[in-house]
């Protein structure tokens, strides 16, 4: 049988809100035992999904950014969402280094670091409607071999 | 949450980062950083991640437009105190113009 647990989080898109969501999924995650090395991968590419929310999809208004955290076994499943303006062309904003910042201060590198740090990353997109991620990481049980007292 | 302080010595401008680096707090410290920059005109300036627990690509973005404002100042960048976190994320943009020194 799957066991399954679950968070939902919503809150507006204030960039302030960034430190906090990324706080969040990271603890709901440590259920599976991560290592270090596991969570910071885990709460950069929340980072990241999170800032597009911010950045692009309600660029020039406030929105609700809509995250649901589930975990099956040993996997986490991370759903990012906005009702933003929505990607024209996601294979193009998925290119690295692709980036419509013109003051230079974004590296456009968002989605090659959730797919970096994620064992799976997809990305629904439509236009006036908004923008949906859906990333999954396996954290494997560690080794049993430590001698409790 | 970042915190950002200077050092300066022997035409060097040190700019130790502390705290979280994400789009929110790269905002906040970037015009700080610049305008200690401009202050000093340093002939190196070395920017210092020892006490950056966090770090998304906003940081990456954040050494990127340094480098070229210190390129229009004359000033040579320099990326030190990485951890494996933090370098891992510099990785993924294939930084090779801005070498890491060493104490």
């Amino acid at each position: 049988m799957k066991s399954q647990n679950f968070i939902k989080l919503n809150f507006p898109s204030k960039s302030v809100n960034e430190g906090f969501a990324r706080s969040a999924v990271a603890a709901f995650c440590a259920q599976l035992d991560p290592t270090v090395e596991q969570i910071n991968d885990i709460k950069t590419a929340v980072s990241e999904a999170v800032t597009n929310c911010i950045v692009h999809g309600y660029r020039d208004t406030f929105g609700i950014i809509y995250i649901t955290a589930t975990i099956t076994d040993n996997t986490v499943k991370i759903k990012i969402a906005d009702k933003g303006v929505g990607i024209e062309d996601v294979n193009r904003a998925m290119q690295p280094l692709f980036t419509t910042d013109t003051a230079g201060e974004r590296a456009g590198i968002g989605f090659a670091v959730m797919q970096s740090f994620m064992d799976s990353v997809k990305v629904k997109s439509a236009l006036g409607k908004g923008t949906r991620v859906v990333m999954t990481k396996k954290i494997k049980p560690r080794d049993q071999n430590v001698i409790t007292a | 949450m970042a915190n950002v302080e200077f050092e300066v010595k022997n035409s060097q401008l040190k700019i130790y980062i502390s705290g979280e680096i994400d789009h929110h707090s790269a905002f906040s410290i970037k015009d700080i950083i610049d305008a200690q920059i401009l202050k000093v005109s340093p002939r190196t300036a070395v920017m210092n991640f020892e006490k950056v627990t966090f770090m998304d690509s906003s940081g990456i973005g954040l050494i990127l437009a340094r480098y070229r404002f210190c390129q229009n100042c004359g000033t040579s960048l320099y990326v030190q105190g990485l951890n494996s976190q933090t370098q891992k994320v510099l990785n993924l943009a294939g930084i090779k113009t801005i070498k890491e020194i060493i104490n």
